[in-house]
């Protein structure tokens, strides 16, 4: 069951009269009930905006949104109460104290006072919590963010890059966080482009690039997408490996001590059988798995214009 | 609803600056009935005798004036009109707790309400305009999304705490001034009729006060920031000034500022002289600010928040 479905979302910003941006244009989007989704994407390429239509903040030019199958332009009030979400740098009036901050979220729906001690115990700011914002960090505002969201107990949490600004064990916290609330049934939607991270904890993500995914699915499905990665050779000679490759119309690029061949190419079996019948016999044939970073980077840059590729 | 209104109730009353303008009111308040209770001294029934026959001399003395006496009677009926009203006016003999009526209305800068409608303005603009700055509404739209709904409570809340915040701030004045005109002036002439005019002005004030704070807290809501809000009232008062400047009673009585003064001192002149009444110097009012009001939740509601 998808929690969250986003079907060719269009948004397009007014910029005076004539000036149009489009942000986002004919987005899918299916994020599964208990998997923490990461949403990828260079600066500009429209994740904040579909968590921004997602949340309500924001109207949708074309195209449909839902969460907990709800239509976000029409009955979020309905679902909004399940709902966390930090969507752009967290902002709150900066003469409060997080625990008012909280307390006042909280006195929404009637929420008691000892779940805001937990949530600001959960996020770090116990210590600080009397504190006026104004005297917080961006690292210490993020973790109020994600204490809000944190609030109502949601089933469903949106985040726009919450480890902004987090120091490595903040990071790490966060990371811990996403993972249990995924582990207890929640739906973790996140933005971002810091990938080592998203990496480590999403399930599944979607790549996205000038307002389009170039590719979405699990870790492995995407990188597969991206052509990236491959199979690491290792033959002597080297040189006439890839001579006898390439004469076999398998494309490959020489390494060190090693041939690459580009995964889409062929399969590690046939690489085997073309050498052996060349009288070459591979010391070792494993598939390379790209990282999501070089799939992240082949895939959007594929879809930028060639002077900015 | 109720939870949303009383957060609301609460995000205001937390605020820096409410506190800091109640602290200035009942501050300023003291000071003033400290003021008044220094500088005023008890004075006997012959003293005011006295001082009135002393008024009436120079009163005939400016009527009369030697070097440019009235021709006509009319000229000396005018004369005396200025020489009452303007050059010799009535001196206060001691401190008069009747007075405080007149503190209560003025208008002219020298008493209580203009202060008070223009500080309630400036709490509505800054209730709703601090949100937007800080990007808190953001937030409350993740708990609230109705947005006519957040932005409804949000200038009814700033509307009925600066009607309560009028109320009391002239409260604490005009208890402020009790101690100097018992101990050191008189409360002679304070009775039920002059409890009840008292209490219509305050109501008045308080009234005025509302509904500019509502307005202050609608045009933010539309202007998205307290600048821009307090931003179109400046323009509209400089629009006020040059209208005035025609002194045409067809333009002047749908001026806000005219039949604000007009619905405060509820005085039959000034409503002659705009053909207005009082009661309709408040439906004007009303729907002007109830027409802010729509224009604030129609664009808060058609536009995107960020």
């Amino acid at each position: 069951m998808n929690v969250i479905e986003v079907t060719q979302l269009r948004k397009e910003y007014r910029r005076g009269r004539r000036r149009r941006i489009l942000a986002v244009d004919g987005l899918d989007l299916s994020v599964p009930k208990g998997s923490v989704f990461g949403l990828l994407g260079p600066n500009g390429s429209g994740k904040t905006t579909t968590l921004r239509c997602l949340i309500g903040l924001a109207s949708p030019t074309s195209g449909a949104c839902s969460i907990l199958g709800a239509d976000c332009g029409s009955e979020l009030p309905g679902v909004i109460r399940r709902v966390g979400s930090v969507v752009e740098a967290p902002s709150f009036l900066e003469s409060f104290s997080a625990r008012r901050t909280l307390q006042l979220l909280g006195g929404l729906y009637e929420i008691e006072p000892r779940r805001v001690e937990d949530v600001l115990e959960r996020v770090g700011l116990a210590e600080r919590a009397g504190d006026p914002v104004r005297a917080y960090s961006f690292g210490m505002r993020q973790r109020l963010g994600l204490a809000a969201a944190l609030l109502k107990d949601p089933e469903v949490l949106i985040l726009d890059e919450p480890t902004n600004g987090l120091d490595p064990a903040g990071i790490v916290q966060v990371r811990d966080l996403l993972r249990g609330l995924a582990d207890q049934g929640c739906t973790v939607l996140v933005a971002g482009h810091v990938l080592p991270e998203i990496e480590q904890v999403c399930d599944a993500v979607a790549i996205l690039s000038v307002g389009r995914a170039v590719a979405s699915g699990s870790l492995d499905e995407v990188r597969a997408r991206a052509g990236v990665g491959g199979l690491l050779v290792r033959a002597e000679p080297l040189e006439r490996a890839r001579a006898v490759l390439a004469a076999a119309g398998v494309a490959c690029t020489l390494g060190p001590d090693h041939l690459l061949v580009r995964k889409s190419a062929i399969d590690g079996a046939n690489v085997s059988r073309i050498l052996a019948e060349a009288g070459l016999y591979p010391a070792e044939i494993r598939p390379v798995r790209a990282s999501l970073e070089e799939a992240f980077l082949g895939l959007t840059r594929a879809e930028l214009p060639e002077e900015v590729a | 609803m109720r939870a949303l209104l009383r957060v609301e109730v609460r995000r205001l009353l937390a605020r820096r600056l409410v506190r800091v303008v109640a602290a200035a009111v009942v501050a300023g308040s003291v000071a003033t009935g400290i003021a008044v209770l220094a500088t005023s001294r008890e004075a006997t029934p012959a003293q005011v005798r006295i001082a009135e026959a002393e008024r009436q001399r120079a009163i005939e003395q400016c009527v009369s004036d030697g070097f440019n006496p009235p021709a006509t009677q009319a000229d000396a009926a005018d004369r005396r009109e200025f020489c009452v009203n303007e050059a010799i006016p009535a001196g206060q003999i001691t401190f008069q707790l009747t007075d405080v009526l007149d503190i209560l209305q003025g208008t002219d800068g020298k008493g209580s309400a203009a202060p008070l409608v223009i500080v309630s303005l400036l709490l509505g603009a800054s209730f709703v305009g601090a949100e937007w700055r800080s990007r808190g509404l953001h937030a409350q739209l993740g708990w609230e999304p109705r947005r006519p709904r957040v932005a409804a409570t949000k200038v009814g809340v700033a509307a009925a705490a600066v009607f309560g915040g009028a109320l009391l701030a002239q409260a604490i004045v005009a208890v402020a001034l009790v101690p100097a005109a018992i101990l050191r002036g008189t409360t002679q002439g304070v009775d039920a009729g002059w409890m009840l005019s008292v209490g219509g002005a305050a109501l008045r004030v308080a009234l005025l006060s509302a509904i500019a704070g509502a307005t202050g807290a609608s045009l933010a809501m539309i202007g998205r920031s307290t600048a821009a809000a307090l931003g179109a009232v400046l323009v509209y008062g400089l629009v006020e000034v040059v209208v005035r400047g025609f002194e045409d009673p067809a333009w002047l009585r749908w001026l806000a500022g005219e039949n604000g003064g007009l619905f405060v001192v509820a005085d039959p002149a000034a409503s002659l002289r705009i053909g207005r009444s009082t009661i309709g110097a408040l439906i004007v009012l009303a729907a002007y600010a109830f027409a802010i009001f729509g224009a604030a939740i129609a664009s808060f509601r058609a536009r995107d928040v960020s």
